[in-house]
């Protein structure tokens, strides 16, 4: 017992401590990093070719999540003439335009979305955790994550799980560290243990964020950008004065429509301005509402996906999510 | 040789403005052809889309500047570029014209020809022989619009060519645009044109709209292929086994649709036997892009 509290660590000055301290975390942070690049090597890996059809859904998946897989699709149903939104000064209601029309012409994930909207619906609820659209979509999603991950574009899980493991132990010990160090101090008499507490929480947050693997891989970001690159020219044009928002998805393309498309790369921050600027009003109130009610980059945008460990809620609000917390969700 | 070169169908010159309408498209062209001085200094922005146009595309470089009929002969800084480019691409085939583009050092910005004589052939036959050594790809050469004659000329063009793809056991890049537009310009038949080149050397065509300047046309790249041309095309077509043929549109983009329109049809002239059982089904049509649209 009387080594515990009688050996160079346990007395030694409080000051001298502290940059030690400081160095141990820095080091863990390093060796955590370290570990984290080492996880995520898919930048080695060939870049995947520009499919002939790109799926809009499966890219907006790719870059914000379910969030932003279902603002695609309520865009595609928008631009279809399936919906319609009125907006007034609070809220963005959402209701299907014609009955008839939604049967055919619609994909599956399109009409399990018009299902879900059933008679009307809030565009805020479409962000909702357990209610929401993007909970009805959930098996798309699932499908999507799979495929993705599966093409080394988002982080594996067992990889996430791994590297958090692994920042977690290193948390342990340095915060084991601190707190031994803390007691010790106290037993010996010395109360001026604020900054060693201090340290502690600030070294394992830094830890915990460092251990994070990002939801999208250095493939996933590779391969963004190179959408990004491919179809650089949609996003002018969707911006262009005089689009007609009644004019329908482009039929005479061999693949997808480029509006639709250009909302799943670029996110739908792109249409502000342009004919369907309505629509993004709508869920710039929606994220609004969600912002009252959660604060901070709400759920209602897609960049609130970014960590590894979920598709539609973290902490970070990183590149990889593109226009999602942008025009789109903030104009 | 020429023979062996594989049957790429039917594509578009790359223009950048093009591009998201190409990615959105893939399935409907064949092969893209791309300007290979947009890449020899390239940016790291300009790599990016050569890679990511390599790995949805074949690609054929198409250069602008080997001068191949410089008599100082081939500027060696430009061709280990080029040659850089093309090993990168490793096409079935790279491109350039029958024709030079400096002289003593000066570039003149311009395509211009060369008097149709011996020296003028010994010179391209040099500065071809240099240009293999130094690129293992086939080589394919492309006839020009030119708008003077020299008087010194000991041949004329076409016997020029055949010369010069014999002494180069190299392939031809027949531009039907060019063939038409000279002659209209310079008064001659380009059916007795035809005539006299090697057509089983003729490996591809380009082709696009030309643009009326008064009496004169001018190979602007800016308009839709007009009847006239497409009847070079398919008379090409029909004496020659055509392995790949580029819509070379530069200004004046249409939409896209209208450019997929003018490749189908240049695809069902390329596919002969498709393109003249319908030819005959329906009877030949005065306006063959009425056809395909209505199609």
């Amino acid at each position: 017992m009387d080594f515990l509290l009688d050996n160079p660590l346990a007395t030694m000055e409080g000051p001298i401590f502290l940059v030690l301290y400081g160095f141990i975390i820095l080091f863990s942070a390093i060796g955590v990093a370290f570990a984290r690049a080492h996880a995520d090597q898919t930048e080695q890996l060939s870049i995947p070719a520009i499919p002939p059809e790109p799926d809009p859904f499966e890219i907006a998946f790719l870059r914000g999540g379910s969030n932003e897989g279902a603002r695609a699709v309520i865009f595609s149903l928008f631009q279809k003439g399936s919906i319609q939104i009125d907006t007034d000064a609070k809220t963005a209601i959402i209701r299907p335009l014609q009955a008839s029309v939604t049967a055919s012409g619609l994909t599956n994930i399109e009409r399990t979305a018009m299902d879900w909207i059933g008679a009307r619906r809030e565009a805020s609820e479409v962000f909702e955790k357990n209610t929401g659209l993007v909970n009805s979509l959930e098996p798309f999603f699932a499908q999507y994550r799979s495929q993705l991950e599966r093409r080394n574009l988002l982080t594996k899980s067992e990889n996430a799980g791994s590297i958090k493991r692994y920042a977690k132990i290193v948390v342990f010990c340095v915060l084991g560290l601190g707190i031994y160090k803390i007691l010790a101090a106290i037993a010996n008499g010395h109360f001026n243990i604020f900054f060693t507490i201090v340290m502690a929480a600030i070294g394992s947050v830094i830890l915990l964020t460092v251990g994070n693997l990002p939801r999208v891989t250095k493939l996933g970001n590779i391969y963004l950008a190179r959408l990004k690159t491919a179809f650089d020219g949609l996003q002018y044009k969707s911006q262009a004065r005089g689009l007609v928002a009644d004019g329908g998805p482009n039929a005479s393309f061999a693949g997808p429509d480029p509006l639709l498309l250009s909302v799943g790369v670029f996110g739908s921050g792109i249409l502000a301005g342009s004919a369907y600027g309505n629509y993004n009003t709508a869920f710039e109130k929606a994220q609004q509402r969600q912002e009252s009610n959660s604060g901070g980059c709400g759920s209602a945008c897609g960049a609130s996906s970014c960590s590894s460990g979920s598709d539609s809620g973290g902490s970070s609000c990183g590149s990889g999510c593109g226009g999602g917390c942008g025009g789109g969700c903030g104009g | 040789m020429i023979e062996d070169l594989p049957k790429l169908g039917v594509g578009l010159g790359f223009r950048e403005p093009l591009r998201p309408d190409i990615f959105l498209n893939q399935s409907r062209l064949d092969f893209l052809e791309i300007t290979s001085d947009h890449y020899l200094d390239a940016t790291p922005g300009k790599l990016d889309e050569l890679s990511l146009l390599q790995d949805s595309f074949t690609l054929i470089p198409h250069s602008l500047d080997l001068s191949l009929g410089s008599a100082e002969g081939v500027d060696e800084v430009y061709l280990d570029k080029l040659a850089g480019l093309v090993g990168r691409i490793s096409p079935p085939w790279f491109s350039d014209h029958i024709c030079f583009t400096r002289s003593n050092g000066i570039k003149l910005g311009h395509l211009a020809s060369v008097p149709y004589t011996d020296e003028a052939l010994k010179v391209f036959v040099g500065n071809i022989q240099r240009v293999k050594e130094r690129i293992p790809f086939p080589l394919i050469l492309e006839n020009i619009t030119y708008d003077v004659t020299f008087p010194s000329s000991e041949m004329s063009e076409p016997r020029f060519i055949s010369r010069l793809l014999k002494e180069t056991d190299c392939g031809m890049l027949l531009d039907a645009t060019n063939l038409f537009i000279n002659s209209v310009n310079n008064g001659y038949d380009w059916r007795r044109f035809l005539d006299q080149l090697p057509m089983e050397r003729v490996v591809q065509l380009h082709f696009v709209g030309s643009h009326r300047h008064g009496e004169r046309l001018i190979d602007a790249h800016s308009n839709r292929t007009e009847d006239e041309i497409w009847n070079v095309f398919e008379e090409i077509c029909v004496r020659c086994d055509i392995k790949g043929a580029i819509l070379e549109r530069d200004e004046k983009f249409p939409d896209f649709s209208e450019l997929l329109d003018e490749l189908e049809i240049a695809r069902r002239f390329i596919r002969k036997e498709e393109c003249f059982a319908q030819i005959a089904d329906k009877g030949m049509p005065p306006n063959r892009s009425s056809v395909a649209l209505a199609e």
